[in-house]
């Protein structure tokens, strides 16, 4: 098991966030955590991060406790929803800083990140200042910033709903392809059920502070839970099909 | 968390830093008013409010200030109409012109006005009138003056962010204009421009500087509490009047705190364009009028320092600069540029570090600390400087640039406060945890990238900082002794002694000077790319 999560809960003053969660991911899986906005998915991945403290529970990566570790030293990687780009700093900079203030990976910056800049398909753009940058390429930028530290997991917390559809849909690609080519583990954050399905291994459903269900896409679709796996995840996408399948027969 | 963990986790970085701060700020801010205050004894407190001179200036101050009040904020209404929504050209150099008068200190204006219309003033003369600025009607004009730039800046702010699409809306459903301003604009502008008002009134009520030099007889509230302590050394008399100031500042600084500028924050869909043949040309005579007044109050310190003897010798000479210097102009305006730039320095410094710990770390505590830093706002100069005196009267700062340093740090600290607050407020909120998680510490993320990408507020703060320390007379009146003097205190002395010629010198060279500075700033800028690509900012 790459990573184990035991019981995570998250109180704030007297609201529960995150109650008594418990799921595993293997190594190089794509795991995505589906749920409606305030359910606590971000909360919980914050927490395997170490953004945020829990009340309770453990994270386990690699058989080690890592449930108080702090963020940089969890091996792990995090892509935010708004980029968090240094817009001060070009593509180029963004990727390489965190490197280059480091003694053991000083020398190697520059060309770890114009390699990252080149397997992401900046090249064009490396020396541009985010902000003259779309927004699916700003998002590259970021994903190529995380990797850059070669984490073996990498968190994202719903990185394209900000994003049109097209690019949406291109970025997913790139995404699978990177996880295969770094072999890197993925948990992806999304309140989207087509995304969901579309790009993982597993999906983790969640209901407000609680985890419900969590198997591969084919067996939540045959064998939901509960009602509100049912209504949440397979009516919503059965609704979707329909609406579609006027136009288009996938079957035929 | 038990009470040793509490205690524990006060002590680690960012509650330290917060604590420190805060004791910081409430040393160099409330201390002094709350010792003015316990200066105030009963007897003093009833016998000043009782007497009748109080009576009579409070009623003088308070009918000049309403007037002056009025009258700038009309004023200062058309101009910011006049540069948001019409199509006028120059409006760049407009704004320059207007705002000029925000560079000198008020008391030159009130010296203007002499100039102008005094006994030998260059308007008297042309006209022949009699000599009647002195009194109401001079502090009146000379609080306009002074006060309506800052009303035009605050009230083209707040028509700057208007938006058009109701009135479209309200076009196409056939409202009529005046219940458009009734149910549109009114209930928009109600707000902030009572913010406005409050802002002019407190500013203009609690200045000496005009009253001191046309008032004459017509004596004000701070001429009096000008007159008590610093030139009587009476203290509690100082307190009493210090107490009353210190209610409008209160009440304006109250009302903008349950007030926050609501009405600001609207996304605007499309900025206001209206056209008909009246609107330019009455905008060219708006900004005209009132740019050709700042023009006459500047050229009248012109033809004062570089003509020979006005009115009867107009000939060219470089005599009173001279003479300027040689009665100490020289060090005490080496004095003001070193207090400016220290004050500029650690005022920057100091304001920073405050609005990241309240902008970027929040918590319960970070309320409490922006409170403190924005209180300042509700302390007048005049208040301030008596604080000050009282406390430090017989320490070692008392004298020393030091103190006029902390005092206008204190006095200026609100506005560069509230810049640096809200351009960090406006960064990406997850840069510190982007650091966390790369391994950069918070000190390079804060040196590396929150820094740089806030670079031009800092020189805003900077230079906002520089050109209030360069003109302000109030809380440094007190404080200063022949060995700190800054040179805006000279346009008082040079008046007192009927110097004209020199004070004009010394409000040129302030002018000057901040002229400069504003001069640079806007050369930064535009070498720096901000006109360019706005979006880097």
């Amino acid at each position: 098991m790459k990573l184990e999560v035991i019981n995570l809960s998250k109180t704030f003053d007297t609201k529960e966030a995150v109650r008594s969660v418990s799921f595993g991911v293997e190594e190089g899986e794509f795991l995505s955590i589906l749920g409606p906005s305030g359910c606590g998915k971000t909360t919980l991945l914050r927490m395997l991060i170490g953004l945020i403290t829990p009340s309770s529970g453990q994270v386990i990566k690699d058989g080690v406790d890592i449930t108080n570790a702090p963020p940089s030293k969890r091996k792990m990687g995090f892509v935010f929803q708004n980029y968090a780009l240094f817009e001060n700093m070009t593509v180029l900079e963004n990727i390489e800083y965190a490197l280059k203030i480091k003694k053991e990976t000083k020398d190697i910056a520059r060309s770890t990140a114009l390699d990252l800049i080149e397997k992401m398909g900046l090249t064009e753009h490396k020396d541009k200042k985010p902000y003259s940058l779309s927004g699916g390429q700003q998002q590259r930028v970021a994903i190529a910033r995380t990797l850059a530290l070669n984490p073996d997991v990498i968190l994202f917390d719903e990185p394209m709903s900000a994003l049109d559809v097209a690019t949406r849909l291109a970025l997913r690609k790139e995404l699978k392809e990177i996880q295969k080519e770094f072999n890197t583990t993925m948990i992806y954050i999304t309140h989207d059920q087509e995304e969901a399905f579309a790009m993982s291994d597993k999906i983790l459903v969640m209901d407000t502070a609680v985890a419900v269900q969590m198997d591969t896409p084919e067996n939540i679709i045959k064998h939901p839970a509960n009602e509100y796996v049912q209504n949440f995840v397979v009516e919503n996408l059965k609704i979707k099909i329909e609406s579609l399948s006027k136009y288009i027969n996938v079957s035929e | 968390m038990s009470l040793k963990q509490r205690m524990r986790s006060l002590l680690t970085g960012r509650s330290l830093s917060k604590i420190l701060i805060g004791v910081l700020l409430f040393i160099i801010i409330v201390v002094p008013i709350i010792r003015m205050l316990f200066y105030i004894d009963g007897v003093s407190f009833s016998s000043v409010l009782g007497s009748k001179q109080f009576g009579k200036n409070l009623v003088n101050s308070l009918t000049s200030t309403a007037v002056a009040t009025v009258i700038s904020i009309l004023l200062g209404y058309a101009l910011a109409w006049a540069i948001t929504r019409t199509d006028i050209k120059c409006k760049y150099l407009f704004t320059i012109l207007i705002t000029l008068p925000m560079l000198i200190p008020s008391i030159s204006h009130g010296m203007g006005l002499i100039i102008l219309f005094g006994n030998n003033g260059v308007i008297t003369r042309l006209f022949g009138a009699s000599n009647s600025i002195y009194g109401f009607w001079g502090v009146v004009v000379g609080s306009v003056l002074y006060s309506f730039p800052i009303a035009f800046i605050m009230i083209a702010d707040i028509l700057k962010y208007e938006d058009q699409s109701p009135y479209e809306a309200a076009d196409v459903l056939g409202i009529p204009k005046i219940r458009q301003f009734t149910a549109i604009t009114y209930p928009y502008i109600r707000k902030p421009m009572i913010s406005v008002i409050f802002a002019v009134f407190t500013m203009i009520v609690t200045d000496y500087g005009v009253p001191l030099s046309v008032g004459g007889k017509f004596k004000t509230l701070p001429v009096m509490l000008y007159e008590e302590a610093v030139g009587q050394l009476h203290y509690s008399t100082g307190s009493v009047i210090g107490l009353v100031l210190l209610i409008p500042a209160l009440a304006a600084f109250l009302f903008d705190l349950f007030n926050k500028d609501k009405g600001n924050t609207s996304y605007v869909q499309r900025n206001y364009h209206t056209k008909n043949k009246w609107r330019d040309p009455v905008g060219y005579a708006v900004v005209g009028i009132s740019s050709l007044m700042v023009i006459l109050v500047v050229f009248s310190f012109v033809i004062q320092a570089f003509a020979k003897s006005y009115p009867r010798d107009l000939s060219f000479t470089l005599e009173h600069f001279g003479n300027t210097f040689s009665k100490n102009g020289g060090k005490f305006l080496g004095n003001s540029v070193i207090i400016a730039l220290l004050t500029s320095v650690f005022g920057v410094a100091v304001a920073t570090m405050t609005a990241y710990l309240t902008a970027r770390m929040k918590s319960r505590s970070s309320r409490l600390l922006h409170l403190m830093a924005i209180v300042s706002l509700a302390i007048p100069g005049l208040v301030l400087g008596l604080s000050y005196i009282i406390v430090f009267k017989k320490s070692f700062f008392y004298g020393t640039i030091a103190i006029l340093v902390l005092v206008n740090t204190v006095h200026f600290f609100a506005s560069p406060y509230l810049m640096i607050y809200n351009a960090f407020g406006k960064l990406n909120e997850n840069l510190e945890e982007v650091g966390q998680i790369l391994g950069i510490s918070r000190m390079r993320i804060i040196f590396n990238v929150i820094v740089p990408q806030s670079k031009y507020t800092l020189i805003e703060m900077f230079s906002y900082f520089f050109v209030n320390c360069m003109m302000t007379i109030s809380a440094v009146s007190f404080l200063a002794t022949p060995n700190n003097k800054p040179v805006s205190l000279l346009i008082n002395q040079f008046e007192t002694y009927n110097m004209m010629e020199c004070a004009a010198v010394v409000a040129l060279l302030i002018l000057a000077i901040n002229m400069l500075m504003k001069g640079i700033v806007y050369l930064i800028k535009v070498i720096g790319g901000k006109y360019v690509d706005k979006k880097a900012v």
